[in-house]
């Protein structure tokens, strides 16, 4: 048993990484992809500044120029260095309104179908890390011998809920499929990107499968007493514990300091 | 009996110490099971997950992980010191000076990070140690913190305004936008009370007040001045027309990784992918939580929980003052023992519609006055998520932190009290931009409050979220019950054919089509419609066969080329969907399969774009939606909806 949780543990480790980066892209490609699409609109609307590659790229040399000095950097390089962002964001600007026509007027369809994955896979992250918000009012009222059973047992109900998300999800996921096929892939798209509909359902039963596994795991540890049960992880919880807070407080200035 | 197996099973999941998001999920599947017909099956529990997949077509719901994700990329830095030295620069010369400092520095820093525990952590991590050191008695310093780390959910682009917005959609079109202008003077008076009540106790501190230094708030001002920026380009790019609330949360991001890591370098880029990492692990742990949500909102809407709140108000004879009065003693309640989003979500699509079309309360209003009661859900004891946030980091016992925020409390009260009787405070700034009457009455007497309908070329209305009561599509719900109540009427008349609105009659028992029988239809449809435009140039389109949907033409065209808004999707759609509604038999409210579309975009100019130009999908909001969005129209350009058949899924 020891050694087979082991293995679970290893799998759910390599499983994390493996989330982390997922979601690390997509996060990244959805910021980036709808920014690109604002940038664009605003790039093509007649009559505004903003479309003009001149004004904006002096608009960006000037904001790189206050960057650099901002970082410490005053010096005539530095003037150059804002004048190559200008110049930079200039030509980008004049180039990304022509090589693309009809700008990313899918974006949005797209990186909403990212926020389910995102959410999902979100949601298993937060398993690993216990991140997920709990009422932990009713296991305070447990004896301590008795309050770990209870608590694994909330886990197994929580992976069993998890599971019945998942049939669902499998269920509904492949209705979608079945459109699509029998479509010739025309159907059961997302608008506008051609993406089939159930690449983006799939996070539910993908995401709520790595939930019950987590909530699996957990119980069983927690029924094995390896997990420690109670204390304040509400910082843990709401994903602010340890935040970047200063930790040495700049002290007041006195009077003599500001003289 | 019913209801014994609901809350038994709910206490037994609090009991076992499940997490909030089982619970609110259980609580969705029992009522659907326990309350529906259907039992017999799994058909009503697939309208949680149809309710998840339904993600994929909010798209304010997109803002909601940029704001997150800017927020943590931001926090992680060291804004929060930059902006603490700003506001004791500022203000902290005055009587009480440091404290009101905390309150600016709360505001502003909410306004970056979005969030109000992450803002408490954040900035009364530096200024707790420093108002006691300062002399400040522990109780207010706690309190004061904690109260104005709260002012966060008011603070654009203020997460809990988003949910709002989104969950009251139903029963009214809320702008995003709108919310976060409207927060503003409540955030700015709620913070006003607090800062007067810190310069009173400042007096009694002898070491409250700062020498001031223009010198200091110039150096100050620089440090700050790239993340001040941050909200003037969230608010200054919504209002000034550049983009949605939604692009807003990506543009928001954007700045704060620029900000962060390249203009101040206090994060290494290489951090960056931890750092999104951290913020979706934030939004996972809300997101199960928020869709699930929305299934038990559906349920709510199906059992007519808004008419039935309704109807005992009315039997009550409740004026519209005691409705509020009462309201927001049940949100205080609620918000004290459950978490504000989850409050939000189950009870602002019941209360909002009783509140809008019952008693004529503005939305916007309504909404405001719901978040500040978020806010003090945020506070009150047990489960005050601030209170306990304000615990571990000021490492003070529970019931000391809960003792030192009575004071605070009771001010912030007393402002919702006048927020709640005063909508000019949430609405002028609105009728200012909009150029309407700064004051606002209360509808003492019930009446319907006018309020600004918003301009279809905005982008927030591009958004689909809509601004103030604006000429208000039908809900699906609502088409559902219409086309219930008109198959029943024709049952009680003995008709044998379903009423279709204006469009002829389909008959009952019509077989539902296969997906090929559908196709050729469909493709006899398109060569017979091609054929009598070829035939009748100009003329009116031809009458439909019986046992189809009449086409729906939906002309749109714009002066310039541009995309389609999506407020006029929405004016659009009502009128496709209609048809629809009327013609879909009775019961048949969710599974239903819009079966074949056509988008048919004539007199393309050359820089028009037509992504799609057929669709196929289970949802008639998707299929609508996701059809028009992908269009960019021009002058001369007619987009036309064919809607040629209808049919119920088997499953």
């Amino acid at each position: 048993m020891t050694a087979l949780l082991a293995l679970l543990s290893r799998f759910d480790e390599a499983l994390f990484q493996v989330e982390r980066a997922v979601v690390a892209t997509m996060l990244g490609c959805m910021g980036g992809i709808v920014f690109l699409d604002v940038c664009y609109r605003v790039s093509t609307r007649t009559g505004s500044l903003l479309a003009n590659p001149l004004f904006v790229g002096g608009v960006a040399a000037i904001v790189g120029v206050l960057a650099l000095r901002t970082r410490g950097d005053s010096s005539p390089a530095g003037l150059a260095k804002g004048a190559g962002i200008g110049v930079a964001v200039g030509l980008g600007q004049f180039a990304f309104v022509r090589l693309l026509p009809n700008g990313l007027v899918w974006s949005q369809t797209f990186a909403l179908a990212l926020t389910l994955w995102l959410g999902l896979v979100g949601a298993s992250l937060a398993a690993h890390d216990g991140r997920h918000l709990a009422l932990d009012v009713g296991t305070k009222l447990w004896p301590k011998d008795v309050a770990p059973k209870m608590v694994a047992i909330g886990h197994f109900v929580t992976a069993a809920f998890c599971l019945l998300l998942c049939y669902l999800g499998v269920r509904s996921t492949a209705e979608h499929y079945e459109l699509w096929q029998a479509t010739d892939h025309a159907g059961a798209t997302l608008s506008g990107t051609g993406i089939p509909t159930w690449f983006a359902t799939l996070a539910i039963p993908y995401g709520t499968l790595a939930l019950a596994f987590r909530f699996k795991l957990e119980g069983i540890r927690t029924w094995r007493g390896e997990v420690e049960i109670g204390g304040d992880d509400t910082l843990k919880q709401l994903g602010i514990a340890g935040s970047s807070a200063p930790s040495t407080f700049p002290p007041a200035p006195t009077e003599s300091t500001l003289r | 009996m019913n209801a014994l197996i609901l809350i038994g099973a709910l206490l037994a999941l609090i009991l076992l110490g499940s997490r909030l998001f089982v619970i609110v999920g259980v609580a969705t599947a029992l009522c659907f099971t326990l309350y529906t017909e259907h039992t017999d099956d799994l058909l009503q529990l697939d309208r949680i997950v149809t309710k998840m997949e339904g993600l994929t077509n909010k798209n304010v719901f997109l803002s909601i992980p940029f704001f997150i994700a800017g927020g943590t990329i931001m926090t992680k830095g060291g804004i929060a010191r930059r902006l603490t030295d700003l506001a004791r620069a500022l203000v902290g010369w005055m009587p009480g000076g440091l404290a009101v400092a905390s309150i600016v520095a709360c505001i502003v820093f909410a306004a970056i990070s979005g969030s109000s525990p992450v803002t408490l952590v954040a900035v009364g991590s530096v200024m707790f140690p420093a108002l006691i050191e300062s002399g400040y008695p522990k109780r207010f310093s706690i309190g004061l913190i904690a109260s104005a780390g709260s002012l966060g959910c008011m603070i654009p682009p203020a997460i809990s305004m988003l949910v709002y917005a989104i969950s009251v959609q139903g029963s009214a079109a809320v702008d995003p936008s709108d919310l976060f202008f409207a927060g503003l003077v409540p955030a700015l008076f709620i913070a006003g009370l607090l800062a007067i009540y810190a310069i009173w106790v400042g007096f009694s501190v002898p070491g409250s007040r700062e020498p001031f230094s223009a010198e200091r708030l110039w150096e100050t001002f620089k440090g700050a001045a790239w993340a001040l920026t941050l909200p003037f380009i969230v608010l200054g790019g919504i209002y000034g027309g550049v983009f949605t609330p939604t692009e807003a949360g990506a543009m928001a991001f954007a700045a704060a990784v620029l900000i962060a890591c390249g203009i101040h370098g206090d994060v290494p880029w290489r951090q960056i992918p931890a750092l999104l990492v951290e913020a979706t692990t934030l939004i996972g742990s809300l997101i199960l939580i928020i869709i699930l949500a929305f299934g038990l909102n559906d349920f709510l809407a199906e059992i007519d929980a808004p008419g039935v709140i309704r109807a005992w108000v009315e039997g009550a004879n409740l004026s519209a003052w005691q409705f509020m009065l009462l309201v927001n003693v049940i949100l205080i309640v609620l918000g004290a023992l459950m978490d504000s989003i989850s409050a939000t979500l189950v009870f602002a699509p019941i209360l909002a519609p009783v509140a809008i079309q019952h008693y004529g309360i503005d939305p916007i209003h309504f909404g405001i006055v719901f978040v500040v009661n978020m806010e003090i859900g945020y506070l009150a004891p047990p489960v005050a998520t601030n209170l306990f946030v304000a615990a571990a980091v000021f490492r003070q016992p529970f019931a000391e932190v809960a003792r030192a925020i009575m004071p605070t409390l009771g001010i912030i009260c007393g402002a919702l009290v006048v927020l709640m009787y005063v909508p000019s405070l949430s609405l002028a700034p609105l009728h200012w931009r909009d150029g309407g009457d700064l004051w606002v009455e209360f509808p003492w007497n019930g009446k319907a409050v006018a309020t600004s309908a918003p301009s279809t070329d905005s982008p927030a209305a591009a958004d689909g979220s809509g601004a103030g009561s604006a000429p208000k599509p039908m809900t699906m719900e609502e088409m559902m019950k219409k086309a219930q109540a008109a198959s029943a009427a024709a049952d009680q008349t003995g008709s044998d054919a379903r009423p279709t609105g204006d469009k002829g009659t389909v008959p009952i028992d019509a077989k539902p089509l296969t997906m090929e029988q559908m196709m050729l239809k469909a493709e006899d449809k398109v060569a017979q419609d091609e054929a009598n435009d070829a035939a009748k140039a100009g003329a009116a389109p031809p009458a439909p066969a019986k046992g189809q949907l009449t086409p729906v033409p939906v002309v749109f065209q714009g002066p310039t080329l541009d995309e389609l808004p999506l407020r006029a999707i929405i004016l659009g759609r009502t009128e496709a969907l209609q048809d629809c509604a009327d013609q879909r038999p009775a019961g048949h409210d969710a599974g239903g399969t819009l079966a074949l579309d056509w988008l048919i975009v004539k007199g393309v100019p050359e820089k028009a774009h037509v992504v799609s130009d057929t669709l196929h999908d289970k949802s008639l909001e998707t299929c609508f939606l996701g059809v028009f969005s992908t269009v960019r129209y021009g002058p001369g350009v007619t987009v036309e909806v064919k809607t040629a058949a209808w049919t119920i899924s088997a499953r």
